[in-house]
């Protein structure tokens, strides 16, 4: 869905919200449910295609958010260019009312997201599950 | 070890079909270390990681990105260069 599909199409209720794809391909039974939805820079299943960091998620899904989801998406530039700034994931995570954040990433990025939650005023967590590190933030 | 070198050699285990998936997946992360050391080497710092200069480190990537551009395989070492910054699975590695 693009932002003009959007503005056509009624969204459900959405609860959840998975910034970065469809979770790099782990397919969950919980991420096929309809109030959940992924926003992502390339078309997929059940993905709102934006730049998080240019446009106003809260516009777009027309409520506020419990929790926010981020897989696998680098807070600093890469190659393609194509990265989150904290700065902007941050305001947008404050616009929507975030209750919860859960963030995987890489080991470049975790200080940068880190500190940007810590400053914002968010309660940070870091936790390995199976070998994976967790960023979690509660608002 | 230079840059073209280490996508040269990224290029080779993405398409290598005889290595264990597992091994080929550490070998990647390891070549994409050494990339982003060569890269920007300030970024073990972790005081500059926090206050990272954005556009100079954009400016870095995009000589690089002009490196990548011909391998077929583009797509894969993109993916792979930017393990470290986003903490892929490189669930499409057979």
């Amino acid at each position: 869905m693009t932002e003009e599909e959007l503005s056509s199409r009624q969204l459900p209720d959405v609860n959840v919200v998975n910034i970065g794809g469809p979770l790099d391909n782990i397919i969950t039974s919980r991420s096929q449910r309809p109030d959940f939805v992924h926003v992502d820079l390339s078309h997929g299943p059940n993905t709102i295609v934006a730049n998080v960091n240019s446009v106003d998620l809260k516009t777009i899904l027309g409520s506020d958010i419990r929790f926010l989801r981020v897989s696998n998406v680098p807070f600093i530039p890469v190659p393609t260019g194509s990265y989150i700034a904290p700065d902007s994931f941050i305001r947008q995570a404050q616009n929507l009312k975030v209750k919860r954040i859960v963030i995987t990433t890489g080991i470049f990025s975790e200080d940068p997201i880190s500190v940007a939650l810590n400053k914002a005023g968010f309660s940070v967590q870091k936790r390995v599950i199976h070998q994976r590190p967790f960023i979690t933030a509660r608002c | 070890m230079s840059i073209e070198h280490i996508i040269h050699q990224i290029d080779k285990v993405i398409r290598d079909t005889n290595t264990p998936r597992q091994e080929k997946i550490e070998s990647l992360k390891q070549l994409a270390i050494t990339c982003w050391r060569e890269v920007a080497p300030e970024l073990e710092n972790a005081e500059i990681l926090r206050n990272i200069d954005a556009d100079k480190l954009t400016a870095r990537w995009a000589k690089i990105n002009d490196k990548i551009s011909n391998y077929e395989t583009k797509g894969q070492i993109l993916y792979v260069l930017e393990w470290p910054a986003s903490g892929g699975n490189f669930y499409w590695i057979k």
